[in-house]
């Protein structure tokens, strides 16, 4: 009777175990010939019968050797996951025994992770996250210098006027000016918000299309023409809760009467956090 | 040797196999041998349809494989039950009652 396995054997290879499974079928097949000729059977007829009396040998040579080697692989995967497990075990006890060990090196994976979280999350927003426009490679903010030899970046509005008729490199050419406003008259506190006065072609230069109504049409940014407004969607939730029926209505802003025209999806800001 | 009286179902195979297997170790010839005998000869089982369950369940994990020596001191390679063999002979075992004994009162009533 064979011992209880006490100790791993190898894996066995492919021919190995075509090997073995060769071996067990004609260990078989020389006792059954054995048999018969002990009952009298000719020595070279008794290994014919054999052979007979086995059935289809080729094609049980075949489904046991591709059942092996499925087992072969399974107990090879078996093994790796015990012989990790162990591993994981082993460490697992090491870092027990030593804790001050232990402690360093998880604080130095804690703050090293940390801090690469954090100045990547930084560069991210400030350096790599593209613009929320469209096609943000075609941005440019122009620059303008001085006969003096300074550079300006902010244009008096006969001068962006002058610049935009003559450039012939840029497809259009808007404005922006950020400030803040007095909000009041709807009934609830007077509020101060960042606002952005810009020419009526911005958000069609940007490429931003609004959450909700629309944005300014040409000709909206000319004197005279009746004040409008688009305010952000961080805006309309806060203080109008939402309210779908707020297109068309007034706001007071600075003490001059506006009509809210559209509301910007979350995530689109104007140059600043500007709400309106 | 009298030639296969009764053809065995496959599932009938296995849970034979699995019940030599429960006295000890035995290798292919001799599980052969035993079945035939144990079934006074009405069990001929096909030897490859024997080998090709063998490896079948030594697959599933319900039986292991190893080399030893035989009586006559050729290597041979022995079958043993394992845990799971046992308990899915159980199993086995107590689906093949309920089986007979519904099939028997179908079939002994008059």
């Amino acid at each position: 009777m064979p011992p209880r396995r006490s100790f791993r054997f190898p894996r066995r290879t492919a021919s190995q175990v075509a090997a073995d499974v060769e071996e067990e079928l004609a260990f078989h097949l020389d006792r059954v010939a054995e048999e018969l000729i002990a009952g009298g059977w000719p020595r070279e007829e008794a290994r014919v019968e054999a052979r007979r009396r086995f059935g289809d040998l080729e094609k049980t040579r075949q489904v046991c050797r591709a059942l092996d080697a499925s087992k072969e692989r399974q107990m090879k995967w078996m093994e790796r996951l015990a012989e990790l497990g162990q591993d994981l075990r082993f460490a697992g006890r090491q870092l027990w025994k030593s804790p001050g060990f232990t402690l360093v090196a998880v604080l130095t994976l804690a703050l090293g992770i940390g801090a690469t979280t954090a100045i990547f999350s930084i560069v991210y927003g400030v350096l790599l996250r593209p613009l929320p426009f469209e096609q943000p490679e075609r941005l440019v903010r122009p620059y303008f210098v001085d006969p003096g030899g300074q550079t300006h970046g902010a244009f008096s509005p006969p001068n962006f006027f002058d610049f935009r008729a003559a450039s012939r490199s840029l497809s259009d050419l808007t404005s922006v000016e950020n400030g803040t406003l007095n909000l009041s008259g709807d009934g609830s506190e007077p509020e101060r918000l960042q606002a952005a006065l810009v020419g009526a072609n911005f958000f069609k230069v940007m490429g931003i299309r609004p959450l909700q109504g629309r944005t300014f049409a040409p000709g909206e940014d000319r004197p005279g023409a009746p004040r409008v407004a688009v305010i952000s969607e961080k805006l309309w939730r806060r203080r109008f809760g939402g309210d779908s029926t707020l297109l068309g209505r007034p706001l007071t802003l600075d003490g001059q009467p506006y009509t809210v025209v559209g509301v910007l999806k979350k995530g689109v800001q104007l140059p600043s956090a500007a709400d309106v | 040797m009298p030639k296969t009286s009764l053809d065995l179902l496959q599932g009938t195979v296995a849970v034979l196999i699995l019940k030599t297997l429960s006295w000890g170790p035995l290798h292919g010839y001799d599980i052969s041998r035993s079945i035939r005998q144990r079934s006074d000869g009405a069990l001929g089982l096909e030897d490859a349809a024997l080998y090709q369950a063998l490896h079948r369940l030594e697959r599933k994990g319900w039986i292991e494989a190893e080399w030893g020596l035989s009586e006559n001191n050729r290597r041979a390679r022995f079958y043993r039950l394992t845990d799971e063999g046992r308990r899915e002979l159980q199993t086995e075992l107590s689906t093949w009652r309920s089986y007979v004994a519904a099939v028997s009162k179908v079939l002994e009533t008059a």
